[in-house]
């Protein structure tokens, strides 16, 4: 990953209000969100299929 | 339950336990059919990285905690414990999500929900006190900090940070027993009193007419749609 990504830094933050996140977190966070609702929109296959 | 009481204790146990759970139960071939939706996938996906934090971090305590600094291998299977806790926390952030929303302890299922949110509460220290094991800088810069936090709360003498045995022993001992056993209860419970149903078909099967066809699961066997007792 660090040759990825420029790890050579203190990590970036959010301010809003009292929240005081990094932004590493804010991006887990929201794809944690994405995919939950993922999971509960997205069709599980065979769903519906009538049992033999 | 036979009528006749067996003689020793071990035969009353086991006639107790098959009570509780019979085989059919501890082993089912078949779920309802609401269980078809991903939401449902979370609970297992976490177990599945359990088992990759136990088997990567059973190789990095047989090797010793300072392994994975000068080998290219230990530094892989370290790397494989971090990102499986990662994901083991990734999914069951998702699962807990999911049962809160369901209600999941609806049915008398109470139990089952309060071992999950206890298996998750006792995760969090066991993969904190990981990151003062790494035996680098980062643990000694976390465990100096995190110690304040401990003494500000008045456990400092009982959970000290600075006592690498004591944080390595709870992170690959203590804690993880704790986690597993809690894990083997809510297992046990949900296997018990069966996932809980959505709201919507819990409440048509109350009112379902007498003599109704009963509901086919995915798997083709007939399987009406328990409620815990």
């Amino acid at each position: 990953m660090a040759a990825i990504f420029d790890l050579n830094h203190p990590a970036h933050t959010i301010h809003w209000h009292f929240i005081d996140l990094s932004l590493a977190n804010v991006i887990v966070i929201i794809v944690m969100l994405v995919v939950f609702a993922v999971a509960i929109l997205a069709p599980f296959p065979g769903r519906g299929r009538a049992s033999p | 339950m036979s009528a006749v009481e067996p003689p020793t204790w071990t035969g009353r146990l086991r006639t107790r336990l098959v009570a509780a759970l019979p085989p059919e139960k501890l082993l089912p071939d078949s779920q309802p059919s609401y269980m078809a939706s991903w939401i449902y996938v979370f609970g297992v996906l976490t177990l599945a990285s359990l088992m990759v934090i136990i088997g990567s971090g059973t190789i990095l305590a047989l090797k010793g905690p300072g392994w994975w600094h000068f080998t290219g291998v230990g530094h892989f299977f370290n790397s494989i414990h971090l990102w499986s806790v990662e994901l083991f926390f990734f999914f069951m952030v998702i699962h807990l999500w999911g049962k809160y929303w369901m209600a999941a302890w609806r049915g008398g299922r109470a139990r089952v929900w309060m071992t999950g949110a206890i298996t998750f509460l006792v995760a969090v220290p066991c993969a904190l006190t990981g990151y003062v094991s790494q035996q680098n800088f980062d643990a000694q810069w976390i465990s100096t900090q995190a110690k304040d936090a401990m003494n500000s709360v008045g456990i400092g003498s009982f959970f000290n940070l600075l006592n690498f045995g004591q944080m390595y022993s709870y992170h690959v001992f203590l804690l993880p027993l704790a986690v597993v056993a809690l894990l083997v209860a809510h297992i046990l419970l949900v296997r018990r009193h069966g996932i809980v149903p959505p709201f919507r078909l819990e409440e048509t099967d109350t009112v379902e007419p007498p003599g109704a066809e009963p509901r086919v699961a995915r798997t083709g066997k007939s399987l009406p749609i328990e409620t815990a007792p």
